[in-house]
């Protein structure tokens, strides 16, 4: 096996030049750039245009800025300076990844807490009231968008409901603490709940579906059936013998999703207004902000190969069948 | 090995701490700390004011402003932060468009002696004791730092940039005098430090300004100064105890809060948390009822007005002057028989009756230098029609019309046009939409291209239309500042047509006026402001008569206000935080 984990890793660093090379082409192709107000502006000249295309390197041709960009980013880690916040990239990328990674991982705990016991009871009884209740609630979830859900949550615990002791809004619309107040864990948390169902939603509905299926399968296997026959109770059944083997193809899926995790939440960020790394590049795509944009995107575009790699290597430590040559 | 319920613990308790390692970080750049300097107490400070009753209130912004820095590029929202920290300078702005004193004793002028004879030299006395918000004294050595830093061609400043390059020298005989002296006189002079100073003692070298940090945590003269910045989340500023204006601000504290999402923003209001919103998306009549009285939004005109270019020369000839006239639009009757054609009422009334835009016809709306210039071509579809007759256009088989004897496209030609716009910009659309509609019925064609604003406003190198003189008409939204005689030079005068000897000019109409051209030398030959805008309003009803332009209305900005703020108003000239220094809170 770590030949077969370095022969993967070997082969994704063309991948990965490939990939970089290409989004640095897109992104620069797109219409505008970071200078485009400047360059409607009357009052700015030409030449003071010029000096700060050149100044910023936005005049060589683009072989040679990408050439710029890959030497800085290979060899020194250097992701460059925001074109617009005239910081370096890596700060505003630290300063965003706490939230994105907290946002993101309560909304993949809380998945999982809801979604594992809702696919194995729904399997297990299949066809009754709670099966059908999953079945119509997964496809809500499912359906409905996290902006239009988001903001029905703000409606409901936000403007709706108040916290009787208080009369403060049972739940604050967004941000990541209470304004002009000193940060605690408490804050944190309650600033942290509605953002999390609203993220969780569609993921406990996609997941909770993917494993009832899972789990139908396995419930037919034969050593299902002779854990019955030797009189296993069917808690142990279900969940020591059949979950467990349900769980394999989940962990898959879990380890595409989760670079999510670095990668933000777009929508979620925008309604809650809570500032990690979806809004973060999605800022920098509105401004062209070029070395940001280019940084985050690499930064997916690596964690997308190592999960899959890493759900490729995982899938055999779990499952003893699978077999690397 | 499988997922077990323990991994699952683990990873709980993992999350845990990671959260406690979360509210410990430090999530930004800490605030600016007087470091050494004497403090003095914002509440006590506070006690000795006009009896403002303090307090706390949050603005909510839609993204986050780039710095804090207003010479560093002219994004709005930076300019919204900016007014309340280091945006305070020798002038500002009132809402009539007159400037006024700000930390200036007095505004230079002829009378006062601040004002030389030959108009060059500009004296200006700074008030006394003023401090910067760490307490160190503010001099005219920074004025002069202030000007050494943006006529520094490597300092990458981009806005608020007019005159400094033409400063010849700065004296400072002692700390609160500052002789100007221009190379030519500058009729903005007045303007010139109305942005901001930057403090020598707290920035840095001019050609390093794109790097200061001063940028994101500025000392500023400002009346607040800020504590905390969270990136992407709120920036929370405190009062500045060291104002010139004595027992100013009322307000304790004020947060600026990054919502980005406009129904967030709206039920942030409506429940009261927040106190200002910028630009709020809905009207003010839905507005005000969804806000149910705790808030409602206050519309002000802003500067930006949507007009139609016309080109008076004919496109696509590879000649980017006024060479050839244009085949249709080279003839003065039919450009007045296009302004017949629209029925203005209803364009600002019901097209755009949610848009929030105005009545107005007229290229100098705002300002010192706004003009009563009634509209001159009302909607009359029968004048429409008779003028396009008499220009030779008939009416063709399918209600279209034909040229047949006009004077400069053969027989035959089809009164065709196309319509260049930018993508992505609802009261555009909307209004082109109707243009369209207006003039076919009078028998005017009209094909619709949008373009994405880098193109339609690109230069001339990359092919943009306006530059080249390649389209018909054009209609995007266009703006003066509060010194138009740049703007009004580069638009109309005969010299301004863009072409390869020329790139910046913005004559896109390709007008030759010598009597507008001598009109603008007018304006441009003396600071009497009544005389200049004799010049600019003479200017601007021969713009309406000879119509290179067609101005069709006025967008207003609008700001949500809570009702228990009050001391505030809104102003074309200003951000919605222009005058917060005078803003209280009713408990």
């Amino acid at each position: 096996m770590p030949t077969y984990a370095l022969r993967r890793t070997l082969q994704a660093i063309p991948i990965l030049l490939i990939l970089s090379a290409v989004l640095f082409a897109i992104v620069k192709a797109a219409p505008g750039g970071p200078l485009a107000a400047a360059e409607r502006n009357p009052n700015v000249t030409a030449e003071q245009l010029a000096r700060l295309r050149d100044r910023l390197g936005l005049d060589q041709p683009i072989y040679v800025q990408y050439g710029k960009w890959l030497v800085n980013f290979a060899l020194a880690g250097d992701w460059g300076e925001s074109i617009k916040f005239r910081r370096p990239v890596s700060d505003m990328i630290l300063e965003r990844l706490p939230a994105t990674f907290l946002l993101v991982s309560a909304a993949f705990v809380l998945m999982l807490a809801l979604a594992v016991p809702a696919g194995v009871i729904a399997a297990s009884r299949p066809y009754s009231w709670f099966d059908h209740t999953l079945t119509t609630l997964s496809f809500a979830g499912q359906s409905v968008p996290t902006f239009w859900l988001g903001l029905i949550l703000i409606l409901i615990f936000y403007i709706w409901l108040k916290n009787p002791f208080t009369g403060e809004p049972l739940f604050p619309a967004g941000g990541m603490g209470t304004l002009g107040a000193d940060r605690n864990l408490l804050d944190l948390l309650w600033h942290l709940v509605l953002p999390t169902v609203a993220l969780s939603a569609g993921y406990v509905a996609w997941y909770s579906r993917f494993l009832r299926s899972s789990m139908r399968d396995i419930l037919n296997e034969d050593y299902v059936r002779t854990g019955r026959a030797k009189g296993l109770s069917e808690r142990a059944v279900l969940f020591k013998h059949a979950a467990r083997n349900a769980l394999l193809p989940l962990v898959t899926m879990l380890a595409l999703d989760l670079p999510a995790v670095f990668s933000g939440a777009l929508f979620v960020e925008n309604i809650f207004s809570w500032p990690g790394m979806g809004r973060l590049f999605w800022d920098a795509a509105r401004g062209r902000d070029y070395p940001v944009l280019q940084a985050v995107v690499m930064i997916n575009a690596v964690l997308i190969v190592a999960f899959n790699l890493f759900a490729d290597l995982l899938y055999g430590l779990l499952d003893p069948r699978v077999r690397y040559d | 090995m499988t997922p077990h319920p323990r991994a699952l613990a683990r990873l709980a308790l993992g999350l845990g701490l990671l959260l406690a390692a979360c509210t410990a970080a430090p999530t930004a750049a800490p605030a600016t700390e007087p470091t050494g300097a004497p403090v003095v107490q914002p509440t006590a400070a506070a006690a000795e004011g006009q009896g403002g009753a303090g307090g706390q209130i949050v603005l909510i912004i839609p993204e986050e402003p780039t710095s804090l820095n207003r010479y560093l590029g002219d994004a709005a929202i930076v300019r919204q932060v900016a007014d309340t920290v280091s945006g305070t300078g020798l002038t500002y702005v009132d809402p009539a468009g007159q400037y006024q004193a700000a930390l200036a004793a007095e505004l230079p002028s002829a009378a006062n002696g601040g004002l030389s004879e030959d108009l060059k030299t500009v004296t200006w006395h700074l008030k006394p004791d003023l401090k910067w918000s760490d307490g160190q004294p503010l001099t005219t050595a920074d004025i002069v730092h202030t000007w050494e830093t943006i006529a520094n061609p490597d300092s990458g400043a981009l806005a608020q940039t007019g005159g400094f390059a033409e400063i010849t020298s700065i004296e400072t005989p002692d700390d609160v005098t500052a002789i100007v002296t221009y190379a030519k006189p500058y009729p903005d002079y007045l303007g010139q430090f109305s942005a901001g100073l930057f403090p020598k003692h707290a920035t840095g070298a001019p050609a390093d300004m794109l790097g200061w940090e001063w940028n994101l945590k500025p000392v500023g003269a400002g009346p607040f100064r800020v504590t905390e910045w969270r990136a992407g989340e709120s920036i929370t500023l405190e009062r500045n105890p060291y104002y010139y204006e004595v027992g100013k601000p009322s307000l304790d504290q004020i947060i600026f809060s990054i919502v980005p999402d406009e129904a967030a923003q709206e039920a942030i209001m409506q429940q009261g948390d927040a106190h200002v919103q910028l630009w709020p998306g809905a009207d003010k009549a839905t507005y005000d009822a969804r806000m149910a009285g705790v808030a409602s939004q206050k519309l002000v005109p802003g500067v930006w007005n949507l007009a139609i270019d016309f080109n008076l020369s004919a496109p696509n000839d590879g000649d980017t002057g006024a060479g050839t006239p244009h085949p249709i639009l080279g003839d003065i009757r039919v450009r007045q028989a296009m302004a017949h054609a629209i029925d203005y009422d209803v364009l600002v009334d019901e097209v755009l009756g949610d848009q929030g835009v105005v009545h107005s016809t007229n290229p100098f709306a705002y300002g010192w230098y706004q003009c009563d210039l009634p509209r001159q071509q009302n909607y009359d579809v029968e004048a429409a029609k008779r003028l396009l007759e008499e220009a030779g256009w008939v009416e063709g088989p399918d209600g279209i019309r034909v040229a047949q004897g006009v004077v400069n496209a053969p027989d035959g030609t089809r009164l065709t046009l196309e319509l260049q716009g930018y993508t992505n910009y609802d009261p555009l659309q909307l209004t082109e939409e109707w243009l369209a509609e207006q003039w076919k019925a009078v028998g005017i064609e009209i094909t619709i291209v949008n373009y994405d604003f880098s193109i339609i406003f690109g230069s001339l190198s990359d092919g943009s239309p306006r530059k080249t003189g390649d389209f018909d008409m054009l209609i995007y939204d266009r703006s003066f500042t509060i010194e138009p005689q740049q703007e009004v030079s580069a638009y109309f005068l005969s010299t301004s047509i863009p072409g390869a000897d020329n790139p910046d000019g913005d004559n896109y109409f390709r007008w030759v006026n010598p009597t507008a051209d001598s009109l603008i030398a007018a304006a441009g030959g003396t600071f009497d402001q009544a005389e200049r805008k004799q010049a600019y309003c003479a200017l601007g009803e021969m713009v309406q008569t000879e119509l290179p332009q067609l101005y069709l209305y006025v967008f207003q900005d609008g700001y949500g206000f809570s009702s228990r703020l009050s001391g505030y108003s809104v102003s074309t000239w200003g951000s919605m935080t222009w005058d917060i220094q005078n803003w209280q809170l009713a408990p």
